[in-house]
């Protein structure tokens, strides 16, 4: 009798608790619904001109708007709030042409004023709302500070921004969240306290945020670009990878931002019925050679270890596949990409060959510096290392593995102590100057160098610089194909490879797409259309 | 007299607490490298540098450095300005130390009943299956490590059962949001009011529900802790004469257990509370950042992560006056209840008692 009683309460108490347990599916307003989407950190702040970081952007991207922007899924630009846009004939002068009609989530109007504030308060120390901001990063990190002469209103709908030389690559600067149009009315009421109660123009609008817990964005009914199709779309933070996987599979949220690839394949076994989508990221891990030191200003000593590296190998046992081999220094999702270059074949009996034409047939000693830091593009770069140096040493080339603390890692590098070094680079704006420029470019390669190649081709730095000129971008994008391939040739690389994202979701996320930037738009998606 | 004593006590802590500020200072100062370079990365100009360089007071002598942050410290109950958040660190801290105030009250709420009650029946009971069964609940404590428990927890609890969320503090379908609303900054608390003033229960419940498995997950250790003293502690004293003249005396084993040996036996299990409540209240890292928790200890992490170094000062310290803080507290209750202990440390005869 009393085992009766105990299992039916057992039983009954089950029910209960399981009635509170079922989460998601959550009814809101009327026929819309709530998206959750799990990510591994907080942001940090929600001012898009303040911060660098993915986890801030991706919040700020669906609450701000910027002139220009992004193709969905592409690096091309296209009308943002600004409905056109004309280039002066020397390159210097951009004027934009706004969007009528459209307003902030506060119901103030967006209007050239509120343009100009957004981008002269990253700009002009003496404009009112400079100092809100302990370091605007971005606009100084994309060299805006020295690239910009002026940014005015023309009419209540235009505004002018002239350059101090030509630059083609500042339109895809402003398609980048820090160029972003924010209210001036909440800004001068809220001042550094902005950065936790923004307003922009964007399809969602701030809600709540509680620290190390969960942003809240409601759906913007005014947007410009029509209405949103969820209601809401919460932001929770899951630290540990381990926790935001069990939050997948127990169903509490419908996105798991930045799985491993082990979880992958866990929720592939596990939740067999889940959506996974990948993309590779918008980034590329190197070998940089110091072309500068013994053996490696010898272009086919270059070309030889390109062949002698086993990059299928390494993306299986390193990357996990989460990867895909790079054959030129910027990612394939870039506009520009020259898919007519045929990769260094792995070869290592030819990679003998052209050592040995180059006067080293039995090899010769030297050094390779790794990251002592994991990184989105090369998660183990010691385990990469390693891979490298057997490669090396079967054609050869004895090699020491070496790595310093990070800041004395980036420090020595950039001075150009490494006779090899691994490095690695996260585009910002999706603009191939952006990579070729920065990473090769022979006006970089100076110390402290961000081309810690040393590579110094007078023809490639040539067009690279005339690219920045032209702003037509079919031209730019020749320039740059004639770019890589002077740089195939030459080797002053091994590009190793460009990691892979992936997206696990709940089979109702519907019309949700990578970004090649890494950015997370919500605005197209909805929940079993809903 | 208690009070000279408490005084006293009070007083010789702050060396050590003085100590503390400069062993954090010291440290700090020994990361290799230019700190103001770590902090910038890969995608540092040099106007960057310069700028965390000024802002940390990085270019002053040390010791001026130093004396500044004190005297912040001291006449301003100035912490500081967190660099990554750009909000004075006292803020950041008015969130994260009420969350972890819940998480380890709860905690200590499952591990000292539970710890005491294993420990006594195990020490009455000795070498019975009770006695093996708490010492074997007492070792999987200590030894389990935390982050494979609470895996184990969501596992069971929430994948398997589903009767309890995997982590958080709150479900999505409460509207209630902790900046405007929140009273306590601790939500069971703030459920517990807006249940009692008529507004529903929704939000006590939900926050009971997602504080159940972290709270269990951190209760391990100081129950192990506690169970371990307790047992020992109550071995002793049941060998001793008295014990015997009582049941000589006829009285029941209840009674003697909780009146004349319990008593006894409290100091250390006392003592040994305390210094688990101070480490409770400092933060829990790995349970905070398994459980999704955004407590004091998730806040220190993400600083160390991000090199935000004001914040892992200020952190570090507020984490070492707790502990400090609660060794105080548990040195004035032992005194309190065996006062032979503060006299002998008034005559600097240390525990001659």
């Amino acid at each position: 009798m009393r085992l009766i009683s105990t299992s039916v309460s057992v039983a009954a108490l089950t029910a209960i608790l399981s009635s509170f347990a079922t989460l998601p599916q959550i009814a809101f307003g009327q026929s819309k619904s709530v998206l959750i989407y799990g990510r591994g950190g907080d942001s940090v702040s929600l001012d898009p001109a303040k911060e660098t970081d993915g986890e801030s952007l991706n919040v700020c991207d669906n609450i701000f708007d910027t002139l220009v922007q992004f193709k969905d899924g592409t690096t091309e630009i296209e009308p943002g709030l600004a409905q056109r846009w004309d280039v002066s004939s020397n390159g210097l002068t951009y004027t934009f042409h706004l969007r009528q009609n459209v307003k902030f989530h506060d119901g103030t109007p967006m209007n050239a004023d509120a343009v100009v504030f957004s981008l002269l308060r990253q700009h002009d120390a003496k404009h009112e709302a400079f100092k809100f901001a302990q370091m605007w990063s971005y606009w100084q990190d994309m060299g805006m500070d020295k690239l910009v002469a002026a940014i005015e209103k023309v009419d209540d709908k235009t505004v002018r921004i002239v350059l101090k030389s030509p630059s083609a690559p500042f339109l895809a600067n402003m398609a980048m969240s820090f160029a972003s149009v924010v209210s001036p009315t909440a800004v001068r009421k809220h001042k550094q306290e902005f950065a936790r109660n923004p307003v922009g123009t964007g399809p969602f609008k701030f809600v709540s945020w509680t620290k190390n817990e969960k942003v809240v964005l409601d759906e913007f009914q005014e947007f410009w670009g029509g209405q949103p199709k969820l209601a809401r779309v919460i932001f929770r933070s899951y630290p540990d990878s381990a926790t935001r996987l069990n939050a997948f599979l127990a169903k509490e949220i419908h996105m798991m931002n930045l799985p491993t690839p082990d979880q992958v394949n866990v929720i592939r076994l596990k939740r067999p019925e889940a959506k996974i989508i990948e993309e590779p990221a918008m980034n590329v891990a190197y070998l940089a050679f110091n072309t500068t030191k013994g053996p490696f200003a010898n272009p086919k000593v270059r070309q030889a270890l390109n062949m002698a590296v086993n990059k299928g190998a390494i993306i299986t046992g390193v990357y996990a596949g989460m990867g895909i081999p790079a054959v030129n220094p910027i990612p394939p999702s870039l506009w520009g990409y020259d898919t007519t270059i045929s990769p260094y074949a792995f070869n290592q009996g030819r990679a003998k060959q052209l050592l040995a034409e180059a006067g080293y047939p039995k090899g010769f000693e030297s050094e390779l510096f790794y990251l002592p830091v994991s990184r989105p593009y090369m998660p183990d770069a010691k385990r990469v290392a390693e891979a490298i140096q057997a490669d090396f040493k079967a054609v050869g080339v004895k090699v020491q593995l070496t790595t310093h603390e990070w800041a004395v890692y980036l420090d020595k590098t950039k001075r150009g102590e490494h006779p090899m070094a691994l490095m690695g680079w996260t585009g910002d704006n999706g603009d191939p100057d952006n990579f070729l420029n920065v990473l090769l470019s022979g006006d970089n390669a100076k110390p402290p160098a961000s081309n810690i190649a040393f590579y110094d081709n007078q023809k490639v730095t040539q067009i690279l610089r005339d690219a920045q000129k032209v702003t037509v971008q079919n031209k730019r994008a020749d320039l740059y194909r004639q770019a890589q391939k002077l740089i195939h040739q030459d080797a002053p690389w091994i590009p190793i490879a460009h990691s892979r994202v992936a997206m696990p979701m709940d089979p109702k996320v519907q019309g949700f797409i990578l970004q090649p930037n890494g950015s997370r738009r919500f605005f197209r998606v909805s929940l079993n259309g809903k | 007299m208690f009070v000279r004593h408490a005084l006293q006590r009070f007083i010789s802590s702050i060396p050590v607490l003085l100590l503390l500020t400069l062993a954090l200072f010291g440290a700090l100062k020994l990361i290799p490298g230019d700190i103001a370079l770590v902090m910038a990365g890969e995608r540092a100009t040099p106007e960057r540098v310069e700028y965390i360089r000024e802002s940390l007071h990085l270019n002053d002598p040390w010791w001026m450095q130093y004396g500044l942050y004190l005297k912040k410290l001291i006449f301003e109950a100035d912490l500081g300005h967190s660099l990554l958040h750009d909000q004075p660190i006292l803020t950041l801290f008015s969130t994260a130390v009420p969350a972890t105030i819940e998480l380890a009250t709860a905690a200590l709420l499952i591990a000292i009943p539970l710890g005491l009650f294993l420990g006594v029946v195990s020490a009455v009971a000795r070498r019975s299956w009770w006695d093996r069964i708490a010492s074997l609940v007492a070792l999987t404590g200590v030894s389990m490590p935390i982050f494979w428990l609470a895996l184990l927890l969501m596992w069971f609890f929430s994948l398997n059962l589903g009767w309890l969320p995997t982590s958080g503090r709150l479900s999505d379908e409460v509207l209630f949001d902790p900046a405007t609303e929140s009273v306590f900054r601790m939500y069971v608390l703030d459920g517990l009011f807006f249940g009692l003033s008529g507004r529903g229960w929704d939000l006590f419940f939900s926050a009971c529900r997602y504080l159940v498995l972290p709270a269990v997950a951190l209760s391990t250790i100081p129950m192990a802790h506690i169970c371990r003293m307790t047992r020992s502690a109550m071995l002793d004293v049941l060998q001793q004469d008295y014990i015997r003249t009582a049941r000589a005396k006829g009285l029941s084993k209840f009674k003697i257990v909780l009146k004349h040996a319990a008593r006894n036996a409290a100091l250390p299990v006392v003592t040994i509370m305390f210094l688990q409540a101070g480490a409770l209240f400092g933060g829990a890292v790995i349970t905070e950042t398994m459980f999704a928790w955004p407590g004091l200890g998730k806040l220190l992490v993400e600083s160390i992560g991000s090199r935000d170094f004001p914040m892992v000062q200020s952190g570090t310290l507020f984490v070492g006056v707790v502990f400090v803080f609660f060794n105080l507290l548990g040195d004035l209750v032992v005194g309190w209840l065996d006062p032979r202990i503060k006299q002998s440390a008034a005559q600097g005869r240390g525990h001659g008692a």
